[in-house]
């Protein structure tokens, strides 16, 4: 059994342990630290507009919650963040709205290899190049957990609507997909 | 059919103005990009043979609706929005509706009580309120010229007399239902119906008797919307486009 003198000095000892382990942390922090996750917060198309972002959950219906402007997308809170080292950030915004007109999102039409897109957090940022474009049927992202999915290759995924378009069906019937790989680790912004 | 294109005419020089007010949105609520002042609006055709356009402030929503087309539902800003529903000889009927954030509401297009007269436009509310597990909800419109009416709900009476622009709501079990429009204090025959509605559990399903004397039966206009509740469930569709403005760009697919 401890006695209480003994048992003082096991806790301080501790406290002074854990004190030096903080110093030598902020001491020696620098960019090859593992960065903390952190949800998405805007992102920068090969155009140069900056897009904000943000989070969103799916209906029981497995239906998106995707902000109602287009000049905003929504990013599924279950995929991954800006820091994570696998999986993938699903991004969807709409393509047009009656108020708006056309969106940003719409230069997905129109991407080519290897432009670039800079998708930041709070106090991280992450570059990523565009490596493919594809299109596929409006409801089949469920078979599709590669564009969605936290685990597997780091990818950046941007989704919007593609025609053709049936108002009497739904509106849009096809979904363009940009999926874009990253340069490099995501790091810690300046102003952090 | 062909009769029912100068009838519409005629509504041109009525100029049909329907006012509609769903209470509790201010006016001139901006867009929100988080989502939550929105609210979205499904238009319903039920008038036959008149091919219309339809107008969502000003701007065009949809090309040549036909009778039984249900357009949307469409996501609009909270607040004023005017609808106009434009025949091809230029006639108009218009609504004004006040969209409550994250309400949602059908416009219809439909006929009078009587077999003469102008188109009418009426709006109704989708009753979202909360709906117990395992059941499903089913709304009946009176949106036809029909005689005087009772709806009936697997041969329940829900609603007697029901009157043209009126509606009804019942909560059933998700399943297999019989829906039905008879002459008002008559078990049959019925004057629309009777319809087998199949309905799943968290729904809201809309019945709108359509057309009716002199352009033969009444036939029903039937829709669904989820009673939506937010979630963490993974992603199974994505919408994200509602006027068409992108449906003519070509997408440049490459890569694996």
């Amino acid at each position: 059994m401890i006695q209480p003198h003994r048992f003082k000095s096991v806790l301080l000892t501790a406290a002074a342990v854990a004190v030096l382990a903080a110093v030598v942390g902020l001491v020696t922090r620098g960019p090859a630290d593992p960065v903390v996750p952190e949800a998405p917060q805007s992102l920068r198309l090969p155009s140069g507009r900056v897009v904000p972002v943000h989070a969103v959950s799916t209906d029981r219906h497995g239906q998106l919650d995707v902000p109602d402007s287009p000049r905003s997308a929504g990013w599924w809170r279950g995929g991954s963040r800006v820091g994570d080292p696998s999986g993938k950030t699903l991004l969807a915004a709409h393509v047009d709205s009656p108020r708006l007109r056309l969106g940003p999102f719409a230069e997905l039409y129109d991407a080519r290899p290897g432009l670039q897109l800079v998708l930041r957090s709070a106090g991280l940022r992450q570059d990523f190049r565009v490596r493919s474009v594809g299109v596929i049927r409006r409801e089949s992202l469920t078979a599709r957990p590669d564009l969605y999915s936290p685990s597997g290759t780091r990818q950046l995924v941007l989704v919007t609507c593609a025609p053709p378009y049936d108002p009497t069906h739904g509106g849009y019937q096809n979904l363009v997909v940009l999926v874009a790989s990253p340069d490099g680790p995501a790091t810690p912004t300046a102003t952090r | 059919m062909q009769t029912l294109l100068p009838r519409f005419a005629a509504a041109a020089l009525l100029l049909s103005v329907a006012q509609i007010s769903l209470a509790g949105a201010p006016p001139g609520l901006p867009d929100n990009a988080a989502g939550s002042v929105s609210g979205t609006v499904t238009l319903v055709q039920a008038v036959p043979g008149g091919a219309v356009d339809v107008r969502v402030d000003g701007r065009e929503l949809h090309r040549v609706a036909h009778l039984g087309d249900v357009i949307g539902p469409v996501r609009l800003p909270a607040g004023r929005h005017a609808l106009a529903f434009v025949g091809s000889g230029g006639s108009v009927a218009r609504a004004t509706v006040w969209l409550r954030p994250g309400s949602s509401v059908d416009v219809v297009l439909h006929r009078p009580a009587g077999t003469r007269g102008a188109s009418v436009v009426t709006s109704f509310p989708t009753p979202t309120r909360p709906i117990r597990a395992g059941w499903a909800r089913i709304m009946v419109a009176a949106t036809a010229s029909l005689v005087p009416a009772d709806v009936r709900v697997d041969d329940r009476v829900v609603f007697a007399n029901i009157a043209n622009g009126e509606s009804v709501t019942v909560d059933v079990k998700a399943g297999r239902h019989l829906v039905a429009l008879v002459p008002t204090g008559q078990p049959a025959p019925a004057v629309l119906g009777p319809l087998k509605v199949s309905v799943a559990a968290g729904t809201v399903t809309m019945v709108y008797a359509a057309g009716g004397p002199p352009t033969g039966a009444p036939r029903a206009i039937v829709h669904t919307i989820a009673l939506g509740s937010r979630g963490g469930a993974a992603p199974g569709s994505v919408h994200t486009g509602t006027v068409g403005l992108a449906r003519d760009l070509p997408v440049r697919v490459f890569g694996p």
